[in-house]
C-alpha cells in the first residue's frame, strides 16, 4: 500500500493537469485502488518474484524521485 | 504453477475469511442505501412538502432570513443550504477552524420548514455532530451510517470500509485466477443432491456472474473511502505543502465575479435554476464567500428524466445574482478529471441508467452477501472433521450474517417506527442498539444450536418483520393505515412497500425450503469431507448434474 501511495504521490508531477486543472490530481486519486491490486497481485503470484520485486521497486524509486524534486524545487523557489 | 495457484488460492480464502463480517455488512447495507431516497421518501409519508418553487408563497429570501436570524456575521459567508427529499430546509452557516493541521467546519445549523416559515431545530457545533438527522430520515440515515462507516466514527469508519474494498479487490483477483471463469462453468447447473456441493456450485457461479460488479463496486468504493482519509492528506503534502483546503479549493473550482459590495437575492435565482432544469428540484445550495468581494452562489439541481434524474449545478454571481455558467461536479470547466469523478460516483451509486441499474445493482449487492455467506458454509463443511479453533469462529459469523443481518435490518425498521410513534427526538441510538443485539442474539444461537436451524428460524423472522413494514411504516408519521392506503401515493413510497414485501416473501420462501436440509448445514457426509480443498476442475463441474 506504502508502494502504492507513493506511485500515486508521484504521478501528480508528471501527469498533465487539464482543462480544469485537476486531472493531475483526481486521477491518481482514482487509480490508487488499481495501482494497490495490481502490485499485490504481481508480488503475490510472480512466478520470478525477483524480478517482479525489482520491476515495482524501479517504479517506486521513480515516482520517489520525482516527490524528491518536487520538495527541493518548492524549497528553492 | 500449480504452487502459485496454491498460493493464491490460500490467500483467496483466508482474505475472504478476514473480510466476510465487515464486507457482509457493507454490501448489504449498500443494497439498501442504493434506494435511500426512495426510504426517507417512503418515511416521510403523510408529512411530504411540495418542491420549493410550487409552495404557494414561498420565497427563499425570506426563509434564508428566518435562518440567519441571531446568527453571528462571522458564520454567514459560508452556507451549505440543503433540501431533503420532500422534508424541510437545512442551512448549516459555518466557518473553517484549523486544529493541529485538521481542517474543519464549526458553525450554527438550523432547519425550517419553507411552507410556514418556522424554525423546526438550532444547534451550534461542528458539522458531524450538529447536522444530526431529523427523526423521519433516521432511518435512511442509519443505512447510509452502517454502509460507509459501519456506525463507527467517521475517519476510523472510512479506513475500515476502504480496507474492505482493498480485501475485496484481492478477493476479486485471487478468486478469478484460482476459479478461472469460463462458459462451460457460467452456465452449468449448480449440483443439488449435496448441500455443500450447491453451495459451492452457487459461490463459484454467483462469483463469476457479478464479478465485473464486484470489481466496480470495489474500486469505486475503496476510492470514496480512502479519498478524503488518506489520499487527499498525502497528495496536499506532496503537490500543496500540506495545504488540505488549496487543493480542495483547486478541485472543487472558483468562478470568476463582479466586484462589488452588493448582495444578491436567492429567490430569482433560485427560480431561474429551475427554469433552466425544465421545472428541476434544488437539492443543495452552496453560498461562497457570501457577502465578501468573490461571492458565488451555486444550485445543485434535480432534472427528473425517463433513466433516472439528471443532477445540474449552476453558478450565479452572489452580487449581481447574474447566471455565470452551468458547472461539473469538480472543477468549473469539463474535464478527464471531472468526467472520471462522476463515473466513479454512477457506477458505485448505479444511476448510471437510472432506476434500471438501481434495481440490478441492489440485487448483485444481495447475490455478493450470498457468495460471502456459501462461502464460510463451504468452508464449515469442509474443516467439520478438523479440530481447528478458526471453525467455532465462523460457525459463530455465518449464523450472525446469514441469519442476523437480515432478521437485525427488519427489527431496525421496526424500531425507527415505534421510536417516531413515541416522538423520541432522536432514534439513531435505539436504532443502534437493536441492530447490535440482534446479530448477538443471533451468534449465541448459532452457538447454542446450530447454523441451520439459526439461519432458518432468523429469515422466518426477518420475513414477518419485513412483512410488517408497510402495514406499520404510516403509524410512524402519525398516519392510519386505512388512510396511508387511500391516499394517493408516489412512486417511491409504493416501490418500498413492494420492495419490503419482496424481502417477505424471499426470506420467508428461503426459510421454508431450507427447514428440512438445516441439519446438513452444521454436519456433512464423511464422502463431502473427502472432496480436494482446490477447486473441481470444470469437467466435473458441468458433468455431475
Amino acid at each position: 500500500m506504502l508502494f502504492a501511495l507513493v506511485v500515486i504521490a508521484g504521478a501528480t508531477k508528471w501527469l498533465p493537469q487539464g482543462d480544469a486543472g485537476i486531472d493531475h490530481i483526481i486521477v491518481p486519486i482514482i487509480a490508487f485502488p488499481a495501482v494497490w491490486v495490481a502490485f499485490a497481485l504481481t508480488l503475490y503470484g510472480a512466478r520470478r518474484p525477483a524480478r517482479a520485486w525489482a520491476a515495482i521497486c524501479a517504479v517506486v524509486a521513480v515516482h520517489l524521485v520525482l516527490i524528491v524534486l518536487g520538495f527541493s524545487g518548492g524549497a528553492a523557489s | 504453477m500449480k504452487g502459485t495457484r496454491k498460493r493464491l488460492y490460500f490467500l483467496h480464502r483466508w482474505t475472504g475469511l478476514s473480510l466476510a463480517l465487515l464486507g457482509i455488512l457493507v454490501f448489504f447495507s449498500g443494497a439498501l442505501v442504493t434506494f435511500h431516497e426512495e426510504l426517507e421518501a417512503w418515511a416521510t409519508r403523510g408529512d411530504r412538502i411540495a418542491p420549493l418553487t410550487q409552495i404557494a408563497n414561498f420565497n427563499l429570501d425570506q426563509t434564508w432570513f428566518v435562518a440567519k436570524q441571531g446568527v453571528s456575521a462571522e458564520y454567514l459567508h459560508q452556507v451549505d443550504i440543503t433540501r431533503h427529499p420532500h422534508g424541510p430546509l437545512s442551512f448549516f452557516m459555518h466557518k473553517h477552524v484549523t486544529n493541529n493541521g485538521q481542517v474543519s467546519e464549526f458553525g450554527v445549523y438550523r432547519v425550517v420548514d419553507p411552507r410556514t416559515g418556522k424554525l423546526l431545530v438550532s444547534r451550534t457545533g461542528p458539522r458531524a455532530t450538529v447536522t444530526t438527522p431529523l427523526p423521519r430520515s433516521a432511518l435512511a440515515h442509519f443505512f447510509v451510517q452502517l454502509h460507509t462507516v459501519l456506525l463507527l466514527p467517521r475517519t476510523l469508519g472510512l479506513i475500515a470500509t476502504g480496507l474492505v474494498g482493498f480485501g475485496l479487490t484481492l478477493l476479486i483477483g485471487t478468486g478469478t485466477l484460482v476459479h478461472r471463469p469460463t462458459w462451460s462453468k457460467l452456465v452449468a447447473i449448480p449440483r443439488t443432491h449435496r448441500l455443500r456441493l450447491w453451495f459451492g456450485d452457487l459461490h463459484r457461479q454467483l462469483g463469476s456472474w457479478t464479478l465485473p460488479y464486484t470489481a466496480i463496486l470495489a474500486l469505486t468504493g475503496t476510492f470514496f473511502s480512502l479519498a478524503t482519509t488518506v489520499l487527499i492528506p498525502v497528495l496536499a503534502l506532496v503537490a500543496f505543502n500540506g495545504d488540505q483546503s488549496a487543493l480542495i479549493q483547486v478541485l472543487v473550482g472558483k468562478s470568476e465575479v463582479s466586484q462589488s459590495s452588493a448582495v444578491a437575492s436567492l429567490d430569482p435565482m433560485l427560480r431561474d435554476a429551475s427554469s433552466r432544469t425544465d421545472n428541476g428540484n434544488l437539492r443543495f445550495l452552496f453560498l461562497e464567500h457570501w457577502g465578501e468581494q468573490d461571492a458565488s452562489a451555486v444550485f445543485f439541481m434535480r432534472k427528473p428524466n425517463a433513466l433516472g434524474d439528471l443532477d445540474l449545478n449552476h453558478v450565479y454571481d452572489g452580487h449581481s445574482g447574474e447566471f455565470l455558467h452551468t458547472k461539473p461536479r469538480l472543477g468549473t470547466t469539463a474535464s478527464l478529471g471531472g468526467s472520471l469523478f462522476k463515473l466513479m460516483g454512477d457506477l458505485h451509486y448505479g444511476t448510471l441508467l437510472g432506476t434500471l441499474t438501481k434495481v440490478l445493482w441492489s440485487l448483485c449487492g444481495l447475490a455478493t452477501c450470498l457468495i460471502a455467506c456459501s462461502g464460510l458454509l463451504v468452508f464449515i463443511a469442509r474443516s467439520a472433521d478438523t479440530r481447528h479453533p478458526g471453525v467455532s469462529v465462523v460457525r459463530w459469523m455465518t449464523s450472525t450474517l446469514a441469519g442476523g443481518l437480515p432478521l437485525a435490518t427488519a427489527a431496525v425498521a421496526l424500531t425507527w417506527v415505534f421510536s417516531c410513534m413515541l416522538d423520541a427526538p432522536d432514534p439513531t441510538g435505539s436504532m443502534t442498539w437493536v441492530f447490535l443485539l440482534a446479530l448477538a442474539f443471533t451468534g449465541i444461537c448459532g452457538a447454542l444450536l446450530d447454523v441451520g436451524t439459526t439461519v432458518t428460524l432468523s429469515w422466518a423472522g426477518a420475513a414477518l418483520a419485513f412483512l410488517a413494514l408497510p402495514f406499520v411504516g404510516p403509524l410512524a408519521t402519525g398516519q392510519d393505515m386505512v388512510g396511508a392506503w387511500t391516499t394517493p401515493a408516489i412512486r417511491s413510497t409504493v416501490a418500498v412497500d413492494i420492495g419490503f414485501l419482496t424481502l417477505a416473501l424471499g426470506f420467508g420462501l428461503a426459510a421454508w425450503l431450507l427447514r428440512e436440509r438445516a441439519a446438513q448445514l452444521s454436519s456433512s457426509s464423511a464422502a463431502e469431507r473427502g472432496t480436494p480443498h482446490l477447486p473441481t476442475r470444470p469437467k466435473q463441474d458441468v458433468g455431475c448434474k
